[in-house]
């Protein structure tokens, strides 16, 4: 219980210094209201600062941050200038097209990721084990936005089978859920091969066999289950990067989700819907890695005892 | 016999009028098309609209109430049929076409032309910085009078020659429609117009489908469906246009433009903008306050290298930042000159250092420039190129890059010594083309004060008589070239790469209107 305790303190804490981070950046190259209004063209000096005012930004900072925690606490998360909307409604609206794409990435990483590094580990040295490592440094190597423009380049303008972007079919979720899949995939590959490794050389793994389990049982029920613990953590920290780090993707494919929105809104320097979209993306980021924790200590009972 | 050339003449008409059915059928009137740019509108409500990509949307759904020739950017007459303003060139009155109807079937009034008109000046509707907030700052509005139903009254506080330029950028909106709405902020999810396309679906940074409204009151288009679709990455929208999923694309880079021409059914269209580049001199230094010394670094600019490596000869150097129709054509662009650039500069008694850089009294002849544009973008390439061709000359400009805000920033407080690099956009008025140049003006931020320059650009803007502003406007910009406050550069080299069916005339302010587009069969 202590263990729980002390982990949501620490999520609080991350979550306290996240807004602080994201309120203070609007700060940093320069007056935000020209971030806003951009050139100010057409507008007198009276205009500008009557706007500054109306968006609190002759106040002192700290009163400002306040001001925008407090509501914040309340659920409020300002309302963006670019669309007019509160921001919450904005985000409730485009996160379900990025939990989308981010769960077919990672389910189809894992679905990869395992045989792949069972192959590899329970084949070490093999042809099968550098082909998997092959395909796992290829995919670590890769930058997304290259891998994305070639998957549109061979799938679509030269083979025809894909459509190149957009959202709304399931022909449309495959090439970029693909590319987003690839880095995890890659790093699972890599994990399971070198955690099964580790456990196929423990103590109860010899015993196991020597109780007569076959082969195949002594790897999944014994070897696999146990090295995929630390996977887990893995997963869910790949799953916060897919949800908060898809904005390549997302912008290569015109895929409207987060990772769009948050590009949007710095092109728009719309300052509040950033702020927004960069704590929410950290609050779900640290509840992840807080039920990871949990779970954790549901399945590894040494955590508990240490 | 005699009656052969009656029968000739009636085969021939039958012959004739059955050609020109076919021709008149040659285009597809269920044609779809597709355009893809980097933003489409993000609300519904056109005040709220800050982009002029998004913009060209609205252009389709509404009518404005003049409308400017997309081929010569002249004024026409539209929703307003005829204008005329008192030799005070404080009123104007404007007569409104009877047959002008809404989406709805709703007639349009002179009721409503006052109602659109104001809500540009509704400040809890139009943004600061928006496309509208602008248009509203032009004119500095009194009252209106409604006559009777199709005349309106509009005074203004001071004479602005410009004004059916301005309205040429108001949408024309239904009163009833919008104040029936439960509050101001609905209207971004709700729209009624009077253009000749019709929202039919509106998905938040995805698309905007557009439908043809069949009994708009101009008659109906030729293409039944436009949807505009927001795809940021350039490179996936001349994917789609490759593969046809798309019909039109805008703004990608010149470097492209060999490559696209190669591909089949597609064609290039490139028209110069609205937006004008140049460098901008620190006024408030005195380095900068020497006329020979600024006409020097126009004679240093080589254009036409720039012209061929970077816009595939497509974007000529900028004679005077004034857009067509309103520009001086017996201006000659600053021509690259680099003796008379030398001659201008030894002239003023700076000699070449040790580093070859003119000097004068310890001082070096130039600084650095400060510029936003991404590393990518042609336009950088652009200010590094003229620092070569400058260093190559003993001039020293530095571009040095700054984050757009900061940019602005320390523009606007002066935070800078001798160079800014940038564009200037405007909705080829005239007036706005070079009103960045006026004392007072926040954009002017090489803070160019000249007291003859001001004396014109006041006559100019408050002259009534057509004949006699355009006279002054033309003083104005010889003096503007003469005295040379800019570097002039080029005009924004507007492309648009579409589907060799797709029969359409951009207009160079950028804006996709595609009234009269068709699609051949």
């Amino acid at each position: 219980m202590d263990y729980i305790i002390r982990r949501l303190l620490q999520s609080i804490i991350v979550v306290f210094g996240v807004t602080i981070v994201s309120f203070g950046f609007q700060f940093l190259s320069g007056d935000p209201t020209y971030a806003i209004i951009g050139e100010a063209q057409g507008m007198t000096q009276e205009q500008v600062d009557a706007f500054r005012h109306t968006m609190g930004f002759d106040r002192p900072v700290p009163i400002q941050y306040l001001d925008w925690l407090s509501k914040a606490f309340k659920g409020d998360l300002g309302k963006s200038i670019y669309y007019s909307k509160p921001n919450t409604e904005i985000i409730s609206q485009r996160f379900p097209a990025t939990v989308e794409i981010a769960i077919f990435a990672l389910v189809l990483s894992l679905l990869i990721a395992i045989p792949l590094g069972i192959v590899a580990a329970t084949h070490r040295n093999s042809f099968w084990d550098r082909i998997s490592m092959v395909i796992a440094l290829i995919g670590q190597s890769l930058p997304t936005f290259w891998v994305g423009l070639m998957s549109i380049l061979v799938f679509s303008v030269w083979l025809k089978w894909l459509p190149v972007s957009g959202r709304g079919t399931f022909r449309q979720l495959i090439l970029p859920s693909v590319t987003l899949s690839l880095y995890p995939l890659a790093r699972n590959t890599r994990m399971i091969r070198s955690t099964l490794l580790e456990v196929l050389g423990e103590d109860f793994i010899r015993t196991a066999r020597a109780k007569g389990l076959k082969p195949g049982a002594v790897l999944l029920r014994h070897a696999l289950r146990n090295a995929l613990i630390p996977v887990i953590t893995l997963i869910a920290i790949d799953f916060g990067s897919l949800l908060g780090g898809a904005m390549v993707v997302e912008t290569i494919f015109a895929w409207p989700g987060m990772g769009t929105l948050t590009v949007n809104s710095i092109f728009a320097k719309d300052l509040p819907l950033v702020q927004a979209c960069v704590v929410f993306l950290a609050v779900i980021f640290v509840a992840i890695n807080f039920i990871v924790d949990f779970v954790y200590v549901v399945l590894d009972p040494r955590v508990r005892l240490r | 016999m005699k009656r052969f050339p009656v029968v000739f003449c009636l085969v021939l008409a039958l012959f004739m009028s059955v050609s020109f059915a076919v021709c008149a059928q040659d285009y597809d009137p269920d044609a779809s098309i597709v355009f893809t740019t980097d933003d489409i509108p993000s609300t519904l409500d056109p005040m709220w609209s800050s982009a002029l990509n998004a913009d060209g949307a609205f252009r389709n759904i509404f009518d404005t109430m003049f409308i400017q020739d997309p081929a010569t950017m002249l004024l026409q007459p539209h929703v307003i049929k005829e204008y005329s303003c008192d030799e005070s060139g404080l009123v104007w009155t404007f007569i409104i076409r009877d047959d002008v109807v809404t989406q709805a079937g709703e007639k349009i009034t002179a009721e409503d032309l006052v109602y659109s008109f104001e809500r540009i000046y509704d400040v809890e509707i139009a943004i600061p910085g928006s496309f509208m907030s602008f248009l509203s700052s032009q004119i500095e509005y009194d009252k209106s009078e409604i006559i009777d139903d199709y005349t309106w009254k509009l005074y203004t506080k001071s004479p602005t020659p410009g004004l059916p330029y301005v309205l040429a950028g108001v949408y024309v909106m239904d009163k009833s429609f919008y104040e029936a709405l439960p509050s101001k902020e609905a209207a971004r999810e709700k729209i009624m117009g009077t253009g000749p396309y019709y929202v039919s679906e509106y998905v938040l940074d995805d698309h905007i489908t557009l439908e043809r409204f069949d009994d708009y009151w101009m008659g109906p288009q030729k293409i039944k469906t436009i949807t505009f679709r927001e795809i940021k990455d350039v490179d996936t929208r001349l994917f789609e246009l490759e593969t046809g999923g798309v019909d039109a694309v805008k703004d990608f880079s010149p470097s492209r433009i060999e490559e696209i021409d190669a591909w089949d059914n597609v064609k290039i269209i490139h028209k110069s903008g609205g937006c004008r580049y140049f460098i901008g001199f620190n006024h408030e230094n005195p380095k900068w306050q020497n006329k020979n010394i600024r006409q020097a670094l126009n004679f240093a600019v080589d254009w036409n290298s720039i012209n061929e490596a970077l816009f595939a000869n497509g974007s000529p150097r900028l004679e005077i930042d004034v857009n067509p129709p309103w520009n001086d054509p017996s201006i000659i662009a600053y021509q690259y000159d680099p003796e008379k650039a030398k001659s201008l500069i030894e002239g003023e008694g700076y000699t070449l250092n040790a580093d070859n850089y003119y000097e004068k009294d310890g001082e070096v002849l130039g600084g650095s420039a400060y510029f936003s544009y991404p590393q990518t973008s042609v336009y950088t390439e652009m200010i590094f190129a003229i620092a070569d061709q400058y260093r190559k000359q003993g001039i020293l400009l530095e571009p040095v890059y700054q984050e757009s805000n900061n940019y602005t920033t320390k523009l606007a407080n002066m935070e800078w010594d001798d160079f800014f690099y940038k564009r200037d956009c405007s909705t080829f008025d005239g007036l706005g083309d070079i009103a960045h140049l006026a004392a007072g003006n926040t954009s002017n931020y090489g803070r160019w004060n000249d007291a003859k320059w001001m004396e014109l650009y006041k006559a100019f803007r408050t002259e009534m008589d057509a004949a006699k502003a355009k006279e002054i406007f033309y003083e104005l910009q010889q003096y503007n070239y003469e005295e040379a406050p800019i570097v002039f550069l080029t005009r924004s080299l507007e492309l648009w790469a579409l589907n060799e069916k797709l029969v359409w005339e951009p207009s160079p302010d950028g804006r996709c209107n595609f009234r009269g587009a068709y699609v051949l069969k």
